[in-house]
């Protein structure tokens, strides 16, 4: 069944290595700033 | 200092988030299988990771954290919602009504039609194990079962994809490349 592990590793690839879209980048930046200005108080 | 050593040792595991967010859609994609509710399952989880940061060891696994605390997500999710939800898996089984094509390689696109068809706990396991290759007692641990069951969980995957893909055990089933432009467009299918 290693034919069967190696395509399962194709998708998982292929999904792993689309474009992360912009609305993470903009949450992770959102929880920073929510962070620092936790610290802040 | 020792702060210095420390944070020279470990990073801040938030600035790592990023470079796992290819890989969370990717298990969120083969949980939810669905690319809109995989990427909220994503959102769902950096939120609950970032919450509960100081949970998390330094030195350990964030990858494995990270993708336990998305599969607890998917499963809560998932019980609250049981009543609401079509029957997706009747679904997919219609849409594999093709025969694989069998030309000595496998169509990516068909692979993934069938790996859809297995139950949760087949999929999950798959990943885990075949896809992103942790350790089976890694699997395990994450989520919350024996070993052995993680084992007997993947192998009864990998033999339901064999059957679903018509798999002759001498039939050399690895994708080849030619099938990346179809690929491609399925893949951007998906994400519209």
């Amino acid at each position: 069944m290693r034919q069967i592990d190696e395509n399962l590793r194709r998708v998982y690839k292929d999904d792993q290595t689309q474009e992360v879209p912009d609305r993470f980048k903009h949450l992770l930046q959102k929880l920073k700033e929510q962070d620092v200005g936790g610290c802040d108080e | 200092m020792l702060a210095g050593a420390m944070s020279r040792e470990f990073r801040d595991p938030r600035d790592e988030l990023v470079e796992h967010l290819g890989a969370l859609r990717a298990f969120a994609m083969s949980l939810t299988r669905n690319s809109a509710a995989a990427d909220d399952l994503v959102q769902d989880t950096i939120e609950k990771a970032w919450k509960n940061m100081d949970k998390f060891q330094p030195g350990t696994n964030l990858r494995a954290w990270l993708f336990t605390i998305q599969r607890n997500a998917f499963y809560s999710i998932r019980r609250k919602a049981k009543r609401e939800v079509a029957d997706v898996d009747g679904a997919m089984a219609a849409s594999l009504s093709e025969k694989p094509a069998h030309d000595g390689r496998l169509a990516l696109n068909d692979f993934r039609k069938a790996f859809e068809q297995l139950p949760d706990e087949q999929r999950e396991a798959l990943m885990l194990v075949g896809a992103s290759g942790f350790a089976y007692e890694e699997a395990a641990e994450m989520c919350g079962v024996a070993v052995g069951t993680i084992k007997s969980r993947a192998n009864r995957g990998r033999r339901r994809l064999a059957e679903l893909m018509g798999l002759d055990p001498n039939e050399d089933p690895v994708i080849g490349d030619t099938t990346n432009d179809s690929v491609m467009t399925a893949s951007l299918s998906r994400q519209g």
